[in-house]
């Protein structure tokens, strides 16, 4: 179990990775906010000793992965009907290109998001991004290839930019 | 640069927004907090007992015609089932002892209820449901509910449990189940049917366990504020969930569920009071709405702070305050119609409320007004 240091030092630590991975699945900051909070709730609450860094980074994303889902599935769920752009253009990007590359990542479909998210930004390997997601390792590969297939224009773009 | 260059760069703007760590430092301070007050009411518990073995042998010598609902009517709106708390001052430091924040757990003043003017008040639309379910040896019964025409509402359920309730520790105010412990209980969730027991969605709650009760059966309480408005037609359903097995590594529990669905018994009607430019309004005995002029259009939303009800006695019922930091609403719910809606943690009669005052947040601009409402 945490000390209330402990938990609040680990919180500031993962806090934005979890925003990310529920953000990827919910595309709305105040669902992807909520899943935070419950998630580093469930942290708080699971008083469970982690093996490493890397047992509770995967806890985290699997509990965050669950919550977002909860909110899926919820016919009621608050959706931000503003368009990504729109909130793209709340965000500090270091390039413009940046910005496009994030609305066309938030443009493709949801279980293209998740991986790309998992496997390029978290740094996870596709065999432990099949894990987290619950699928098997070939299908987080298929997605994998699909989504960067369908991202390719804009990372050729990047490409140019450099 | 490489594609995970790339889409590092372009997903790095994301962050958590400003405050949820704190909304969770809170709630768990709120968690804690409970604990603490769960030691000071076990005592008061004896003292609740006394009064009420006291008011029902003053009762017994009475030719008072006590209601079908009086009990319920204490429980919900009154202050001994549920006590008041004291806000209290929090310092949150990090790992060096720095000091990272002070901040005010909110207090809460209940305030005792006639019942005879409860039953006035709502007694037509207070229904009994009287329904059971079973779920893994643990025996849930909806007893009584009232709501109003905005959609917002109390219910009283009992839990029951032959082996008692290991695992789980109970408060004036909450329950903690602690699954490693051994702890079942999950908590309930309110959800909102068409005639047909369509789902439709589901409401905002906040759950309150009445003091007293027994090792192995308690009384819950049940605070709720629809997000949508309802006709009438609809029915509720109160979806009970207990654990069966929890998975720590994973964090992952599984659970065995049961519901009861029960129809509305009518609504309480509400008393609407104007505000400047298109603001309005809505009392009912239960809760306060509080509607925009622009709805739902362009996204707006308010948060309100310093509610207050001005009523014709010259009292003031202080929804929320600062300086002392109080808390006096059960569930406060942003609704699809842009409206806010608060559940009341006392009865108020609309017909006394003379104004009502409100300090709101436009989110869009993070500027401050205040609104003033009067019939």
């Amino acid at each position: 179990m945490f000390t209330r240091e402990q938990f609040t030092a680990l919180a500031q630590q993962h806090m934005d990775m979890i925003f990310r991975v529920a953000f990827a699945y919910l595309k709305s900051r105040e669902d992807a906010d909520d899943v935070v909070q419950n998630t580093l709730l469930a942290l708080y609450r699971a008083k469970k000793p982690f093996q490493s860094e890397t047992h509770l980074k995967a806890w985290l994303v699997r509990v965050a992965v669950n919550e977002s889902k909860k909110i899926l599935r919820s016919p009621w769920r608050r959706r931000s009907d503003a368009p990504i752009e729109d909130f793209a253009d709340t965000l500090a990007f270091e390039d413009p290109h940046d910005g496009e590359l994030f609305s066309a990542i938030m443009g493709l479909e949801e279980k293209y998001r998740t991986v790309i998210v998992l496997y390029y930004y978290e740094g996870w390997s596709i065999a432990e991004t099949a894990k987290l997601l619950g699928i098997p390792a070939a299908t987080a590969g298929t997605r994998l290839a699909r989504a960067r297939q369908k991202l390719k224009r804009y990372l050729t773009e990047a490409e140019c930019y450099e | 640069m490489n594609e995970r260059i790339s889409i590092r760069r372009a997903l790095a703007p994301l962050h958590a927004s400003e405050g949820t760590l704190e909304e969770v430092l809170k709630m768990i301070e709120r968690e804690d907090t409970r604990k603490m007050t769960y030691r000071r009411t076990g005592r008061r518990t004896v003292h609740t007992a006394l009064l009420a073995a006291a008011l029902a042998l003053a009762l017994a010598g009475t030719a008072w015609a006590v209601g079908e609902y009086t009990g319920f009517f204490q429980t919900v709106f009154g202050n001994e089932s549920i006590g008041s708390r004291d806000p209290e001052n929090k310092t949150l430091t990090d790992k060096d002892g720095n000091v990272v924040k002070q901040y005010v757990v909110p207090g809460q003043e209940r305030a005792p209820v006639d019942p005879d003017q409860a039953q006035e008040l709502v007694g037509d639309v207070t229904a009994n449901v009287g329904t059971s379910v079973t779920i893994e040896g643990v025996t849930f019964t909806v007893e009584d509910f009232v709501m109003d025409c905005n959609g917002m509402g109390v219910l009283t359920y009992t839990m029951e449990d032959p082996e008692g309730f290991p695992g789980v520790e109970f408060d004036a105010s909450s329950m903690l189940s602690d699954p490693l412990a051994g702890g079942r209980l999950t908590g309930p969730v309110l959800t909102v049917h068409d005639g047909s027991g369509k789902k439709l969605g589901w409401l905002d709650s906040a759950q309150y366990v009445a003091a007293g009760g027994t090792d192995t059966k308690k009384t819950v309480v049940l605070y709720f504020a629809a997000f949508d408005s309802l006709d009438g037609t609809e029915q509720l359903k109160l979806t009970f969930s207990v654990a069966t097995d929890y998975d720590a590594d994973e964090g992952e529990l599984d659970t065995k569920e049961g519901g009861i669905l029960f129809p509305m018994a009518g609504a309480v009607d509400a008393e609407t009071l104007t505000g400047p430019e298109g603001w309005s309004a809505s009392v009912s005995p239960v809760g306060l709405k509080i509607a925009s002029p622009e709805g739902k259009r362009g996204g707006y939303e308010y948060y309100f702070n310093a509610v207050a009800l001005q009523m014709a006695d010259g009292t003031e019922y202080v929804l929320e305050q600062e300086e002392p930091y109080m808390y006096n609403v059960t569930v406060g719910a942003i609704c699809h119609d842009g409206g806010t809606a608060m559940v009341f943690d006392r009865l108020v009669d609309p017909a006394q409320v003379q104004s009502v005052t409100a300090v709101a947040r436009d989110t869009s601009t993070d500027t401050d007004f205040t609104l003033t409402f009067t019939k």
